[in-house]
Formats: structure tokens, C-alpha cells, sequence
């Protein structure tokens, strides 16, 4: 609650700083390219079902790091994400959780629209997703071999859009979606039950990844920037026993372009 | 102009934040039957288990102990209460299944847990000249050794690999003056992957063991010799702490026989089992499961070796620090114990 305060007060600050009406720009000086390191924290459930019909849910940090770089035409942005928390449970029981992710997202500028009277720059774009998890349930005592685990994996190809809201030459409002469409999906199920080959390849309405942002830049230097907004994640396999996990995260990242 | 802008980057950020999605997008759990798997499997127990009386567990008492727990149970806290009450039993056998299927044992053996780390397979292949043949989809490892030894690993009693394999195996090595049949780490698996093996060594027939199943005892008709040649030449079968149920009944039975040599360190000891007709694995009212043993496998001598294992002929200990220096020092004695 604390941190969420603190971000809405920064978003104040930021808000009723000098607005200069803008340049006309190109979009390889409006997209945010360089080096990144990022952290969240949020809200975060999850259900295998192949081990339990229960919701575990708790605090999920995020780590990650990005390399992103805009050339005349296009740009490309690669980003290792890295998750890991014990402190998601069901009542007493707790769980160990690890994600790990990579991406891989080609940038296209598409065009641009008026929204007040400024610029709202649009990007569409491929992009390729690898999603690993694995979960540790305590039902003993962390550690034991007598407690249940589960682990699965998707690697997806897909569609990333961002839109950028450039409001003056030092702030942006940034919106960013990622949403796989065809996937490669494996995890843990009963080999008795479901007489079935793994991996198999799922489209979206089996296999789901999405990922939404929206956040708000602040250009400290031209080549440094401060990011601060909310992301929403959301994978799910609606296959075998089904899996489904959720986060809500503030994220706080460092941009500089070299 | 730029009070709209306010308006409308606060307005999202509120919603985001204020909202909190992942509670929206996944519900808990409503149904709750907590207390009538705890029942369920209390007289599961109760009903079947064939060791409350040998292990002396007043289970009566485990349900004044567990049911309160039980009572206050939520959610997945029912797994733990499950699980400690089942662990009582201290059976390998004994596991908890989740609804989706994964496994959870109860117990782990001392035994098992001592040569857990004692034996390496690939320290084994380092005693021979060439590379084993793997068959039975890599469940089954044969060669020869230097002095004319041949050399089977069984890695499990399992689904049909021995039925379907063994053979191919034993005939490699049929012209060889001696056999090692090496069994460690073995889990164990079904009585007719068991009987497959057997068979092959045997020159007459050879009355099993008894073997009760809800406490009724069975009768069953004896292994017969099998197979287009039977092996009668010296075999030493090598066994671990590791080695457990089927991996218990195999060397009992084979020390039967005159020509074998049991080597290696005590069974695991699991005489509890199941049957198609009566089995251990029993669905509790949430979709929950357990295994629980049915029946009662004895040895020669009309004991369970439950708990106590099968004892080597000849015992050599082994640890991890021997594996770790790529020693097998079971193997060693076996080689030179039929050479």
C-alpha cells in the first residue's frame, strides 16, 4: 500500500511538471532504446491444477534486464526476465515459485494518432516468448522429499504493440502489450489420465501469455531514463490439468541509451 | 489541456493498482471436503492395511490424534494432516496422490535413505571393456566381463520390461561361466516381471512364498522352469538398502537356489502390495488419492519382511564416498567371488 502511494504521488509530480508542446519527431528518437534493468513487485496467484485445485497466491518480485535498439526502420528488444518467491500459500501451506522468461520483440512504427492535441506514436510488431515455471508446494516442511512439485514451459510466437504518448521532450506515457498466438506447451500431467503426446502446439485460446504495461518515463538525461507504471501478466494452459497464474506489479526501471 | 491529461493518467493508474486483477482472474476454491478425506482415509487404513498388528500402531489412537487436526483444516492444509497420519504406517508403499496424479510419498526407508547415493550405475560400466547393450527401453543393461562373467542390470520390476526383454538379455550371456544379476537401487514392480526371471534359473518347480491379500491367504501355483534353455551355472544377485518390494522378493526367492549368492547390503524392506482384484490405490471423496497395501508378502520362513528387508548372504557395505572414488565395491567382490 505504501509503494503504491508513493508511485501515484511520483505520477503527480511528474504530471504537473513543465509540459513543452512537442517537436516533430521521429520515431527512432521517441522509441526507448538502450540497456534496461527492471524490478517489480505485485500481487501474485497461481493454480496447477495437476497438483491442487487450490489458488496460492502472495508477493512475486521481478528482475529483469533489456536490451532494446531502434534503427531507422524497425527495432528489436531482447529481455530475460527472472521471478522467484516462497512466499505464495493457500492458507498455511506455502509455496515456492520460479519463473523465468525470455523475449524476443521486433518493433515496427505503423503510424501515429492525436489524443489532446499530442502525438500517440504506435508500434506493432512479432515477437517470440519462452515461459518456464516450476512450482514447490510445502505440504510438509520446505525441502522435504515428501512434498509435490510442478513444472511447465511454452514457447510461443506472437504479436507485441506499444504506444507512445510523448508529452514533452522529457516525459512519455507508455503503453505496451505482448499477446502469443501459437504456442509449444508442455507441463506435468498424469501420463494414466490423458492419453495424449507432449509437448504439443496450442494456439491462444489453449495456450495464453499475455503481458500489459502502462507506465510513465521520465528522461532524467537524454540518455537516461526512470520508468515507473503497472504491468499485468497472465499465462495459462487449458490443457491436461490446467494452469493459470496471475500478477499485478509495480515496476520501477532504469533506461540508458547508448 | 493538460488537466485532462491528469485526469485521465490518474484515473488508469487507480484503476490498475486499486484493482488488482489477479483477483478478479483467479477465483479460490469454494467446495471443501476436507473432513470427509480425512474420514476416508482414516478407514481406509483401518480396513485394509495388512502391518497395524505386526507394527503395533494403535490406529484407533491416530484418529483422536489427526481428526481435530482435520477439523481445522483449510484448503491444502488437508495434505499435511494426511500425509503425517499416513507417515504413522512408516511404508514406503504408502503414498498420497494429488487430484491431478502427482505422487507423494509418506516414508522413506533408513535403509533406503543410507544407500541412496551408494550405488551409481555408471561407476558399474566403468568395470567393463566395452559399453553394456541397453534394452527394455534402458530399464535392462548386459555385457560380459573380463573371465567369461556376464552381467545383467535390472533397474525395475516394472510394467512388462523383463517379460519382454530378459531373454534377450540372458541369451548374450548364456555361454558365460557365471552370472552377475545386479538388482541395486531397484524399486520394485509386478510379481510376473518377477516370475519371468525366475524361471530362467530354476531345473524344477519352486513353491513360492505365502502371500495373503485382505489377510486371506492365496493359494498360488509354483514358478516353473521357463524359457528355451535354463542358466544353472553360478550367479551372484547384488542387492542394496534401495532395493525394495519387488526388489525384497526377488533375492528371497532366488536364495532358494542352490547355484546363487546373495551380495550386497539389506533390502529396503516393503512386503505390502496390491492386487488387480483388491487395489491399493483408493480415491477419497475430493478426487484425492492414497495407496494403501492390500496384501502381505512373506518370506521363506512365513515372516513379512516388512521393515526387516532380505539380508545378503554375504554382506558388503557400500557408501556414497566409495562412488564418489569410482569404486563399486560390490561389484568387485562379485566379479572375484565367481572367478
Amino acid at each position: 500500500m505504501k509503494t503504491k502511494s508513493q508511485l501515484l504521488l511520483l505520477a503527480f509530480f511528474l504530471i504537473v511538471s513543465n509540459l513543452i508542446g512537442q517537436d516533430s519527431l521521429k520515431n527512432k528518437q521517441v522509441f526507448p532504446a538502450g540497456i534496461s534493468i527492471e524490478y517489480g513487485l505485485g500481487k501474485y496467484s497461481v493454480r496447477d491444477e495437476y497438483i491442487s485445485n487450490e489458488k496460492y497466491s502472495g508477493t512475486l518480485p521481478n528482475f529483469s534486464v533489456g536490451w532494446s535498439r531502434f534503427h531507422n526502420k524497425h527495432g528489436y528488444r531482447l529481455k530475460l526476465e527472472y521471478r522467484r518467491s516462497t512466499k505464495i500459500s493457500n492458507n498455511k501451506i506455502s509455496a515456492e515459485v520460479k519463473q523465468f522468461v525470455f523475449n524476443q520483440d521486433f518493433i515496427y512504427p505503423i503510424g501515429k494518432f492525436l489524443l489532446f492535441s499530442k502525438d500517440v506514436f504506435v508500434f506493432l510488431g512479432p515477437s517470440m516468448e519462452i515461459f518456464i515455471y516450476n512450482l514447490e508446494y510445502d505440504f510438509v516442511h520446505h525441502g522435504s522429499n515428501l512434498n509435490a512439485d510442478a513444472s511447465g514451459y511454452m514457447v510461443s510466437l506472437g504479436i507485441n504493440s506499444e504506444f507512445i504518448y510523448k508529452l514533452n521532450t522529457k516525459l512519455n506515457i507508455e503503453s505496451f502489450v505482448r499477446l502469443n498466438l501459437l504456442s509449444v506447451v508442455s507441463k506435468e500431467f498424469d501420463g494414466n489420465r490423458y492419453d495424449e503426446s507432449s509437448p504439443q502446439l496450442m494456439t491462444v485460446v489453449s495456450a495464453t501469455n499475455i503481458d500489459f504495461d502502462l507506465s510513465i518515463r521520465y528522461y532524467v538525461f537524454k540518455k537516461l531514463s526512470v520508468k515507473a507504471g503497472y504491468r499485468l501478466e497472465l499465462t495459462r494452459i487449458n490443457k491436461w490439468d490446467p494452469f493459470i497464474s496471475c500478477s499485478d506489479n509495480l515496476i520501477f526501471s532504469l533506461t540508458y541509451k547508448f | 489541456m493538460r488537466y485532462r491529461v491528469h485526469t485521465f493518467i490518474t484515473l488508469i493508474f487507480f484503476t490498475f493498482i486499486l484493482i488488482s486483477c489477479e483477483k478478479i482472474i483467479i477465483q479460490p476454491n469454494e467446495s471443501n471436503q476436507n473432513i470427509k478425506d480425512f474420514e476416508a482415509a482414516w478407514e481406509r487404513v483401518n480396513t485394509v492395511y495388512p502391518y497395524l498388528e505386526l507394527k503395533q500402531i494403535n490406529w484407533n489412537s491416530m484418529y483422536l490424534k489427526y481428526h481435530p487436526r482435520a477439523e481445522q483444516a483449510y484448503g491444502d492444509e488437508i495434505y499435511t494432516v494426511l500425509i503425517e497420519m499416513l507417515t504413522e504406517l512408516k511404508d514406503m508403499h504408502v503414498h498420497v496422490k494429488t487430484e491431478g496424479g502427482e505422487y507423494m510419498p509418506t516414508y522413506l526407508m533408513p535403509r533406503w535413505i543410507k544407500d541412496k547415493y551408494a550405488f551409481d550405475p555408471i561407476i558399474a560400466r566403468n568395470y567393463f571393456d566395452q559399453e553394456l547393450i541397453i534394452t527394455g527401453e534402458g530399464r535392462i543393461e548386459y555385457g560380459i566381463i573380463s573371465g567369461n562373467i556376464g552381467y545383467i542390470f535390472m533397474a525395475t520390476f516394472d510394467e512388462d520390461y523383463l517379460i519382454n526383454y530378459f531373454s534377450e538379455a540372458l541369451d548374450y550371456v548364456k555361454n558365460t561361466k557365471a552370472l552377475i544379476l545386479d538388482i541395486r537401487h531397484n524399486n520394485g514392480g509386478s510379481y510376473q516381471n518377477i516370475e519371468a526371471v525366475v524361471s530362467r534359473f530354476i531345473s524344477s518347480p519352486l513353491e513360492k512364498p505365502e502371500f495373503y491379500v485382505l489377510g486371506e491367504l492365496i493359494d498360488l501355483p509354483p514358478f516353473q522352469p521357463r524359457g528355451s534353455f535354463q542358466y544353472l551355472n553360478p550367479v551372484v544377485v547384488l542387492i542394496n538398502g534401495v532395493s525394495y518390494s519387488s526388489g525384497d522378493f526377488f533375492p528371497e526367492i532366488m536364495k532358494q537356489i542352490s547355484t546363487v549368492t546373495v551380495v550386497g547390503d539389506t533390502t529396503g524392506g516393503g512386503s505390502s502390495g496390491s492386487t488387480s482384484y483388491a487395489r491399493a490405490e483408493y480415491r477419497l471423496p475430493s478426487g484425492k488419492m492414497i495407496f494403501v497395501g492390500t496384501t502381505d508378502l512373506r518370506r521363506y520362513d512365513g515372516k513379512p519382511w516388512e521393515w526387516i528387508g532380505v539380508a545378503p548372504d554375504i554382506r558388503i557395505p557400500q557408501t556414497e564416498e566409495d562412488i564418489n572414488q569410482g569404486i563399486d565395491k560390490q561389484l568387485e567382490y562379485a566379479i572375484n567371488f565367481l572367478k
